[in-house]
């Protein structure tokens, strides 16, 4: 078998190990704050997968070509595919989890006949979004409670000039 | 192997640097087809990136053509999706826009009726509604005067896949 492809096999596998576990974590504990547990369990599971990356490439394939070269090399290439990997089901799970096109798809399957605009929105409850979305703003610490108001912290603010450039930049208009 | 990922950056670089430009020099409607083009057009310049960074400067990737092929691509569209993650996060999220919203208020902070008199939540869902409908994700029919919603077959495949991982992870309505 091509060793580039013995190597592929293994990353695979290596990010497979992180979905099963993550996926398991979500059913057992409803974490409330997922996305930054998705992150904190990337973090300490890619030195994890990547010895056991290494030890089965030893064991199986012995000079395949992602483990050939010095220790650095391959340290570095292990953890920028994984990066890739881990940024491709993040990209996936904020679809699944976030998207309000996906909601509406839902939705509309699940009312099983055609509805109006106005049953769409009931079933889809804006208003109860609006305020979860304003809430994990204020969990993630851009924002902040003062009174009834919400104020923007300085990390909010820094996050919201950086997306109000990229708008001007790539010429989107307000957007949202 | 670092031949791989080098050339998959190189040609990463490249696609932001032929995108970019339709962008700033015009007002784009197509945003994601355009791209997809883009990505498209320099993914044939892979296969010498990858021959060019090795010889030149590493020499030392050998293996099969095809799983180097694969790997390259693998990589670079890798690289493409956390960038359109990247862009959508920003040209699309309301959250986001609710931070500009409040940070560009006097004293920066709003209640979220003020915040929704500036930037309306139900206005976002009205025109997602009517983008899905542009490509046909939702179907309408008129019946007694009133236009009605549903699924397209594409739309209830999606409906019925995300709800089932929905409920697979646990996830809650979520949107």
């Amino acid at each position: 078998m091509n060793q580039a492809l013995v190597s592929l096999a293994l990353i695979a596998g290596a990010m497979t190990v992180y979905l099963i576990v993550h996926l398991v974590l979500f059913r057992a504990f409803l974490p409330v704050e997922r996305w930054i547990v998705l992150k904190r369990m990337y973090a300490i599971a890619l030195p994890l997968i990547t010895i056991a990356a290494r030890s089965s490439s030893a064991c199986s394939a012995r000079d395949s070509d992602f483990f050939r070269g010095s220790d650095w090399t391959y340290l570095l290439c292990a953890l920028m595919f994984l990066w890739l990997l881990h940024n491709a089901y993040l990209m996936f799970y904020a679809f699944i989890d976030r998207s309000i096109s996906i909601r509406t798809n839902v939705e509309a399957h699940l009312a099983g006949t055609p509805v109006t605009f106005e049953e769409l929105r009931r079933r889809y409850d804006t208003v109860q979004s609006y305020h979860r979305r304003l809430e994990i703003l204020r969990e993630a610490g851009y924002l902040e409670k003062d009174g009834e108001r919400y104020r923007i912290t300085p990390r909010g603010a820094s996050l919201a000039r950086g997306v109000r450039w990229l708008k001007q930049l790539y010429r989107l208009g307000l957007g949202g | 192997m670092l031949g791989v990922m080098v050339a998959a950056i190189v040609v990463f670089l490249v696609f932001l640097v032929v995108h970019l430009p339709f962008f700033l020099l015009r007002e784009v409607k197509a945003r994601t087809r355009t791209m997809t083009m883009a990505m498209l057009v320099c993914t044939p310049l892979l296969w010498p990136a990858y021959h060019f960074v090795n010889e030149r400067w590493l020499a030392s990737d050998v293996g099969g053509t095809a799983g180097i092929v694969i790997f390259v691509i693998v990589a670079f569209t890798f690289l493409w999706f956390g960038y359109l993650q990247f862009y959508f996060s920003f040209e699309r999220s309301p959250s986001l826009r609710f931070l500009v919203e409040i940070m560009e208020s006097e004293g920066g902070a709003l209640t979220p009726a003020e915040l929704q008199a500036r930037f309306s939540f139900e206005d976002v869902f009205r025109r997602r509604v009517g983008q899905m409908a542009d490509v046909k994700l939702l179907l309408t029919e008129t019946r007694d005067g009133t236009v009605r919603y549903f699924n397209s077959p594409k739309g209830d495949l999606v409906g019925r896949g995300c709800w089932w991982v929905k409920k697979a992870m646990r996830l809650g309505s979520g949107g």
